[in-house]
């Protein structure tokens, strides 16, 4: 009986003070929906990823080097470690497509047990097949070719035709591009049988190995072997790199946004409980009075945060898992081509989010509860005093604080009499700018980045990418009528360094090309006259820098041009490698046949003799460029605008919440001031200055912590191609200023709304 | 014409389907200048005449005038304006701005009316001129009481009004705040009407009003009211 009168106590309570409970709500929602959705969307591509690598056997180890012959094969097998192997020929090559699309084949010596092809559609590749091959998926499907269609191979003048029997996906091909991001349409894979073109060289090995073997001792034996050898292992494997990349930055997003998210929950956990149960102080005394044990009390008051903690935080855990895993596998589907996706069981990290959650909040209502429960019983029962004013510090400051209106005193006593939610209030406001000017400033970001490539390193006005027969470059610069052109020699190279390789584009440019500026800060640079130059990231992911040496391997040639990076282009986009003409003519590799032209400034003549290039594969403009590249950065931006709308749905309910309290704990002051004649206006006023001023302080101090933000993000979710230089422009800074003073602005309006409310009886009662 | 005059006034309070009349039919008028109490147990209607007196509440029937004007016609913004010129109030439990000092809290009733007195002469005049820095909850409760009678007389009303203003005092302090109220009232000529359940106040009065059940129960005027030595309880 006891328990159930207790019982309608408690849900009458709730009741009443409905708005607090649906804050604790809420805030233990929002910050386990943060954390838990992100841990499961890494959870999510990690389990994913690393099954599918699994189930189609992915390979430990890619050892490259030429020749490989039975003998090679051999010694390897014998390597203690060692299970399986299998050789293999790769090379990139020109197909007979419209459109300048190549494919990087894979010619598999018998069978493929190790990195196997996971089957869309058709049948698979039987070992003595030489006429069929498998086509990458996502190319057959750009590019519209089917099972049972043909496709042709050029290399060194002849063309090789294979059936396509099916297409798959591959899982050492998740990631798959030339340069910034894959683009089905003009590059995928191919996989053949090796005697089907028997002329290309083995020339690379994949090993399994035991599930009990040292990696680290095979590589080394290895080596000891074929010192030439050129080792990978997943750590540095394109595809495995990535993907870990992604799931790192995830892992560290889903610690970053929810301490933040968990830090305001337990403040606003903190007020509003510890607010509520002292207004239950006359109560407590009395139930105590009649007589309860403290067992029952405590069980009754622990309730006031147990069950909302609870109730918020397994919402929170739900539909974390339901709605962020498959938000950011969207984004993951622009760079990777995983089959399915896994959801990751719940994890420990998302169970002990809920329990931290619940605790924190049971734990504060405890202490507050004792902190009021070990009163005596008759002291309990008289209200608590009001708080007593203070002279200030800045009342020392006389000069200072007798020119101040007699309501900015006023305002300035009452912030700083309740400072516990002062500070909350501020912290809202504080958090609401910050975030909202990281978020602005990660599009500046993004904008910056794409306009320091497309409009500061590029220089020419168009580029003419030209097809397999081009002409001699001096032949075209004489005949388009432009300020200036230059010729340009891409080609497809694996760039070796002495722990990695990476397949890139290299771009052999004119000795004196004025058209691209590698320098810092956008400025020219000359083209190194011995060497190559390297994009930023390239040298990145090789783990070198000026003066190490580094092999340039050209698609299908078994000598590599042997040389030393000769200096570090400034550039933000891509992984790309740079030699200037004179340096690949002395290399004797064959000819230089531009792929491209360089136009600046073309004139209407210029560009109509373009057009009539036979040869002319198109024209690409850099602003439609660069467009294109912020489309594809749009994602990361939406994702980080979701996580801000959260933050900012947090910064209203803390800021209503504290601006009620605060409100119905001085409605007796307000009152008062309505006897003595107060005009509601005035009244207002007074809120509205308390408000602005503190609205004003949090925006003031949030400017550098958001741009601190926004680099942190950056830095978090950089990415394996591109370099992001964090920048906050000036528009987004006021963006963020009145978008904030708007919100808090609103919030004031609501609460001021009730000073009409005020019952001028209530001032006069005793107070309870 | 009196000063103050109730005529038939009904206040009517709806609590759900339950209705309550706290005031009846009341009548009754105070002259200018008078030390009018108003008393009676609790329950009686005192407080209700005294919010419908102070333009706090409205009024179901009837009409009360303050100095010839109909206080029950003014809309919301007049009776502010009412409040804060013509009417001073002194509250049983003070009702200071915590965090306000003693002159500040003074100060707060001069923020919103136009021929205010000096504050701090009006705090040396209730005879707290060491206290004016002090916070209310460094003060004693008849001090707190003086400050709030310090707030309502720095207006400079024609009308002040006390609920229960020795309600939460020991009897000592409360003869002392009410000998401050009476000088008031000699002194300048200002309307005090004082609300209280307690009949020992009464003989200090010019006009006694006894309400009971929200009726006037009796007048009572006296010729030659006590002073503060005088009476005691």
């Amino acid at each position: 009986m006891v328990k159930n009168t207790l019982g309608r106590k408690l849900i009458r309570d709730m009741w009443k003070n409905r708005m607090q409970f649906l804050a604790v709500i809420l805030l233990c929602a929002l910050g386990t929906w943060l954390f838990c959705g992100l841990d499961a969307a890494w959870r999510m591509i990690d389990l994913s990823a690393n099954t599918y690598f699994e189930k189609q056997n992915l390979a430990d180890l890619w050892i490259t080097l030429q020749p490989v012959d039975r003998q090679t094969l051999k010694d390897i097998q014998l390597v203690d470690g060692v299970e399986r192997i299998q050789a293999r020929a790769t090379l990139a090559m020109d197909t007979d497509l419209p459109g300048d699309s190549s494919l990087m084949i894979t010619a598999v010596d018998r069978v493929s047990e190790i990195n196997v092809p996971l089957m869309y559609e058709g049948e698979t590749l039987a070992p003595n097949d030489l006429r069929g091959c498998l086509l990458d998926h996502a190319f057959a499907d750009a590019n519209g070719l089917h099972p049972g269609d043909t496709i042709g191979l050029e290399w060194q003048g002849q063309t090789w035709r294979y059936t396509i029997r099916g297409t798959c996906l591959s899982p050492e091909y998740v990631a798959l591009s030339k340069n910034l991001l894959k683009d089905p349409s003009s590059y995928g894979f191919i996989i053949v049988n090796h005697d089907s073109i028997p002329i290309l060289p083995l020339s690379s090995v994949v090993a399994e190995l035991s599930p009990d073997a040292d990696q680290a001792a095979v590589k080394s034996a290895i080596s000891t072997l074929y010192p030439e050898a050129l080792i990978i292992d997943h750590a540095s494997h394109t595809a495995t790199h990535g993907v870990q990349k992604d799931v790192d930055m995830f892992r560290n997003l889903s610690y970053l946004f929810p301490l933040l998210a968990y830090f305001i929950a337990a403040l606003i956990v903190l007020t509003t409980i510890t607010r509520m149960l002292e207004n239950q102080r006359v109560q407590m005394g009395t139930l105590k009075a009649l007589g309860y044990r403290d067992g029952q009390m405590l069980r009754h008051y622990l309730s006031y945060a147990l069950y909302p903690s609870l109730l918020g935080s397994v919402t929170g855990l739900i539909v974390g898992r339901l709605t962020l895993p498959d938000l950011l596998w969207i984004l993951e589907e622009v760079q990777f081509s995983l089959p399915y996706r896994i959801q990751a069981p719940v994890s420990p990290g998302q169970i002990a989010s809920c329990v931290l959650c619940v605790a924190l909040a049971v734990g504060i209502c405890y202490k507050t509860y004792h902190s009021n429960a070990r009163e005596q019983t008759a002291s309990l029962l008289r209200p608590k005093p009001p708080k007593a004013g203070k002279k200030l510090l800045l009342e020392r400051w006389t000069g200072l604080w007798k020119r101040l209106h007699f309501n900015g005193k006023m305002v300035i006593r009452n912030l700083l009499r309740n400072k516990t939610r002062t500070l909350m209030s501020f912290v809202g406001v504080f958090m609401c700018t910050a975030l909202l000017i990281t978020s602005l400033g990660l599009q500046d970001s993004i904008q910056f980045f794409v306009d320091k490539y497309y409009k500061g390193t590029v220089k020419y006005s168009v580029r003419a990418n030209l097809s397999g027969n081009a002409g001699d470059a001096e032949a075209y610069k004489k005949r388009i009528d432009a300020e200036c052109t230059e010729a340009v020699m891409d080609v497809t190279v694996s760039a070796r360094s002495s722990n990695s390789s990476r397949t890139v584009l290299m771009s052999v440019m004119e000795d004196q090309q004025l058209l691209m500026n590698f320098g810092p800060e956008e400025s020219w640079a000359p083209m190194p006259a011995e060497g190559v130059m390297l994009s930023q990231k390239l040298a990145e992911v090789l783990h070198v820098s000026v003066g190490d040496p580094i092999q340039i391997w050209l698609t299908g040639d078994d000598e590599p041009i042997l040389t030393h990076v000769e200096s570090i282009a400034s550039i933000t986009v891509g992984q790309s490698a740079y030699m200037s003409r004179s340096f690949w003519e002395a290399q004797k590799k064959g000819a230089f046949t531009p792929t491209a032209l360089h136009i600046k400034n073309p004139t209407e003549a210029g560009l109509r003799y373009l057009n009539d290039l036979e040869e002319l594969d198109e024209l690409i403009y850099p602003e439609a460029q660069g467009e294109d590249t912020l489309t594809i950065l749009d994602s990361l931006s939406q994702i980080f605008t979701l996580m801000s709308a959260a933050a900012l749905g947090l910064a209203f309910v803390v800021l209503y919440n504290m601006g009620l309290l605060n409100f119905m704990e001085r409605s007796r002051e307000y009152a008062t001031l309505k006897v003595l004649g107060y005009h509601q206006k005035e009244i207002r006023r007074l809120i509205s200055t308390e408000n602005n001023l503190l609205t004003g302080l949090g925006i003031l101090c949030a400017l550098w912590p958001g741009r601190f933000l926004t680099g942190l993000v950056l830095k978090l979710a950089e990415s394996d191609t591109m370099v992001f230089a964090s920048t906050v422009e000036l528009p987004s800074y006021v963006i963020a200023c009145v978008v904030t003073y708007l919100f808090s602005l609103l919030i004031t309006k609501l609460l001021t709304r009730k000073v009409k409310t005020i019952d001028m009886v209530e001032a006069l009662k005793s107070v309870e | 014409m009196s000063y103050i005059s109730f005529e038939d006034v009904t206040k009517e309070y709806k609590m759900g389907s339950v209705s309550v009349l706290a005031a009846d039919k009341v009548n009754f008028a105070i002259e200018k200048g008078e030390l009018c109490v108003v008393l009676g147990p609790s329950g009686a209607g005192k407080t209700t005449v005294l919010n419908l007196l102070g333009g706090m509440d409205k009024v179901t029937s009837g009409k009360i005038t303050v100095d010839g004007k109909d206080i029950t016609a003014l809309s919301g913004k007049e009776l502010t304006e009412y409040r804060r010129t013509d009417v001073g109030f002194v509250f049983q439990f003070y009702n200071l701005m915590p965090n306000l000092t003693a002159l500040e809290n003074v100060e707060l009733a001069r923020q919103v009316c136009k021929d205010a007195l000096d504050p701090a002469q009006v705090l040396r005049q209730v005879g707290l001129e060491d206290r004016m820095q002090n916070f209310p909850a460094q003060l004693s409760g008849g001090e707190q009481q003086r400050v709030s009678i310090a707030r309502a007389l720095c207006k400079n009303p024609a009308l002040l009004l006390c609920d229960e203003p020795t309600g939460a005092l020991d009897s000592k302090t409360g003869l002392q705040v009410l000998a401050l109220l009476k000088e008031v009232s000699q002194k300048y000529g200002t309307t005090v009407a004082i609300i209280t359940h307690n009949a020992a106040i009464a003989p200090l009065a010019n006009r006694v009003i006894r309400m009971k059940s929200g009726r006037i129960d009796a007048v009572e005027l006296n010729e030659h009211p006590a002073s503060v030595e005088e009476i005691a309880w």
